[in-house]
Order: structure tokens, then sequence, then C-alpha cells
């Protein structure tokens, strides 16, 4: 069976159902009004539809993600774990920032979690080990904090900071071991030191 | 949005989405970013429980059986509340009072605090305390096994795998502590006092006497079943020259 999806600027696709059943919009729509006419997508531009159906149409054999699995206070959790991306993916991902924003705004709104996942998790990679500046400029964003306020924050840095030195060091060390003196394995303590921080 | 730049036609929910792949230090640096992106974690429940686990070095927790702390916001508090406890040191008092022992019993009985329970064991009577909890869902229980058919020498016990290891000593006499008696462990369950269903013999012995007073310390070692007897071996008599 062939599903018809428009664009919003008018462009038709036909597509496999199993394709287009990857999206919970159009699962949806398929099972309660069934596939007579062509489903209007009034949010996704054609540029970006190309893309979203190329990663359902290589990904049209993965078990549907459940329901149970992909909601509630878990999932995020489940999100970080599932920390690996396959090499197709990555490569799919990695697409100018302004087509990367607008891929994750039509898996949400197509209701493509795994999809949604992966242009999150990039976005979040993006953001990772950059300056607050890198992220700035990054985003172009404007700092619209006071000098007061940022005083404020560097102490409430340091405040954290510390407390979690010492967290992670009496972890490494165990619950008994003197926090002070405690030698940190070679991993952890390259982790700690974040340059940019 | 307009502060929030490029990301600022996103739904809030999308830029939460993002942020929550980020690990904490890198999450704590987006909050200097910009006013929008500070306020939007500062007032993200789900950011700041995370941010909170992990100052504590703590995990999030598996659901609890009876269906609380469903929600981030109930665990946060949760977290608050058990943060504020240890920095007050403000303990939840409940008091379990323990069956009358028997006076004949010569020996001291023995206690155990393992996987929430707590263990009072006296020869013949073992009393089962499972100590009040929210996540486990118990308003707290108590139970006693008394229907031994032999006398409970050393005992150690694991809620989780509802084991219950029993060491007797055959022909084992009060007045003579030191005399060698032989062994037997008995492999049972928590609930019931019933030999346990996953146990392949239920009862183990062991070749040989041991000497019943230098018995140590007992210890059930994961799922591998280990029965860990620590022996004191009496010195030998060095000869004096």
């Amino acid at each position: 069976m062939i599903v018809s999806l428009v664009s919003s600027d008018g462009k038709l696709y036909q597509v496999d159902e199993a394709v287009a059943r990857r999206s919970g919009v159009i699962y949806t729509v398929l099972e309660d009004i069934g596939n007579q006419k062509p489903i209007p997508l009034l949010n996704v531009p054609s540029h970006v539809l190309k893309q979203v159906i190329e990663y359902c149409e290589y990904h049209r054999t993965d078990p549907l993600p459940q329901d149970a699995e992909w909601s509630g206070p878990a999932r995020a959790e489940l999100v970080r774990r599932k920390a690996v991306v396959s090499d197709w993916d990555k490569k799919f991902i990695d697409c100018d920032q302004t087509l990367l924003f607008e891929i994750i705004q039509a898996a949400s709104y197509l209701d493509i979690k795994p999809l949604l996942d992966l242009g999150c998790k990039t976005v979040a990679n993006m953001m990772t080990g950059k300056s607050v500046e890198d992220i700035r400029a990054l985003f172009h964003i404007e700092n619209d904090f006071t000098p007061e306020e940022e005083t404020a924050m560097q102490v409430e840095r340091s405040e954290f900071e510390s407390l979690y030195n010492i967290m992670i060091k009496s972890m490494a060390g165990g619950v008994n071991a003197p926090v002070t003196s405690l030698p940190i394995p070679g991993k952890a303590r390259r982790r700690l030191r974040a340059p940019h921080y | 949005m307009d502060e929030l730049g490029d990301l600022g036609g996103f739904p809030i929910e999308l830029v939460l989405e993002a942020l929550n792949n980020l690990a904490i230090r890198d999450l704590l640096r987006c909050r200097r970013v910009c006013k929008t992106l500070k306020t939007l974690i500062d007032e993200s429940i789900a950011m700041q429980y995370r941010v909170r686990l992990a100052l504590c070095g703590y995990v999030d927790g598996p659901q609890s059986l009876d269906g609380s702390f469903s929600t981030t916001a109930s665990r946060l508090e949760a977290l608050e509340a058990h943060i504020n406890r240890w920095r007050h040191l403000d303990w939840v008092e409940s008091r379990i009072t323990l069956p009358q022992r028997p006076e004949h019993n010569s020996r001291r009985p023995e206690h155990l605090l393992a996987g929430g329970m707590f263990f009072d064991c006296d020869s013949d009577v073992l009393t089962c305390i499972e100590l009040p909890s929210v996540v486990r869902g118990s308003p707290g229980r108590i139970w006693s096994h008394t229907d031994f058919d032999f006398r409970v020498h050393s005992f150690v016990a694991d809620p989780g795998q509802d084991l219950l290891v029993l060491v007797e000593m055959l022909d084992w006499d009060p007045s003579l502590p030191k005399k060698p008696c032989e062994m037997l462990v008995h492999l049972r369950t928590v609930s019931g006092n019933t030999p346990h269903p996953r146990a392949l013999t239920p009862i183990l012995s062991r070749d040989g006497s041991i000497l019943p007073h230098l018995l140590g310390r007992l210890a059930i070692m994961g799922r591998l079943w280990h029965l860990f007897i620590e022996m004191r071996v009496p010195p030998k008599p060095t000869p004096l020259s």
C-alpha cells in the first residue's frame, strides 16, 4: 500500500505504508481515517519531509518503540544509556544547523521518537564540552546577564564544584576513605579537568 | 523567546529534551549562557532532580512497588526530604518490640540487619522484622519461625533472594563449648522457613568436625550462592626453647 503525503509547500510524496507508519501521527491517521486521501502535513516543508522520509525508509524494519518504554520518568535515563548511534544515523544527521533544527521539529510534530532522540542527542553533542561563550556563538544567543548576576553565578559554580568534587573523591575511595588524601583514578581525573567550565 | 537565538523557534519541551542529554557539568554551564536558559533549567523539575542526584552521588531508582514516587516531582520532593533528614539528623522514629525470649538459653542472641530486614535469632526462635519503608511499600511486618527441628547455632540471611542460611552443630553441648562438632548448613526461605526452591540440596554438610567456638563470620555474596565461612585456626603451640 502506498500512502500519499503533502508537504506544507504543496509537494506530493508517495511512500510505502510501512515507512509512513514510523510516524505516530500518520499511524493514528491511517488507523482512524484510513488511507483514502493524501495526508497534508502543514508544518513540514518539502526539503525537511524528504529527509524525514529518507530516515524512515532506512529504519522501516526497526521495531516500533513500545509506548511504555518511551514515556515516563525512566525515559530520559533510557535515552542517555542508548548512547550508541549507528554510522548511518551519524551521517544522516550530519547536516547544517538550520536543517537539523527543522528535522527535530518535524520529528516532534510527526511523532517519530527515535529521530527526535537522534536530533536532541546531536544538539547535546554540539554543546558538550563547550564554553559558555562557545555555546552563545553556536546558537547566536546574546549574553543578557548583568555583571552582578555573572558574579553571583561564579559563586554558585564554585560551590557546586567543591561539593561535587568532594562527592566524586569520596566515591572513588569508598565510604570510609578520608576525602582530602585520595588519589583519583586516571579516568575520573581526566573527566574532572574541564578546561572550559 | 527571541533571546534564545537559533533555539528561539523551538518549543520549550524540545529545548528541555536536548538539555536532558547533557552531562551534569554541561547542563550547569548552559545555565550561564542566558537568562532564558537559566530560568528554563532552574524551573524544570527534571533538571533540578538531576542536579540534586549528581550532588548526592545517587542514581535514580526503580519504580516503587505501590506506585508512589511515579513522577519526577514526587521523587525530587522525597530526595530533598532525605537530604534534609541527613543534614539535621532528623530521624523518623519507629519502635519495634521484640517478642519475649525464653529464659533457658545460655547463648547470646544473634542479630542481623540485611536488605531492609532485622533478624533476631535465639537458638530456637528466629524473629524476622521487615522494617517500614516507603520505597518498598511496606508498613513494616514482624513474624517468627519457631518450627526448627534442630538448634540454630548461627545464621545469615539475604531477604533479596528470600534466602536464610542456618548453621547447625550436631551434638553441640553448651557446657563443652570446645568439643569438636560436625556442621550442617540449611538453606531455607526467609518467608516460610521451608527448603529454598533454588537450592540444589537444601542441606549442605562438611567433612570432618570443626570447633564451634571458633566459627567466624558467615556471609552471602550475591547470586552465586557462595557461603563464606571464615574460621580462625587455633595457633599451634610453639615449643619453648
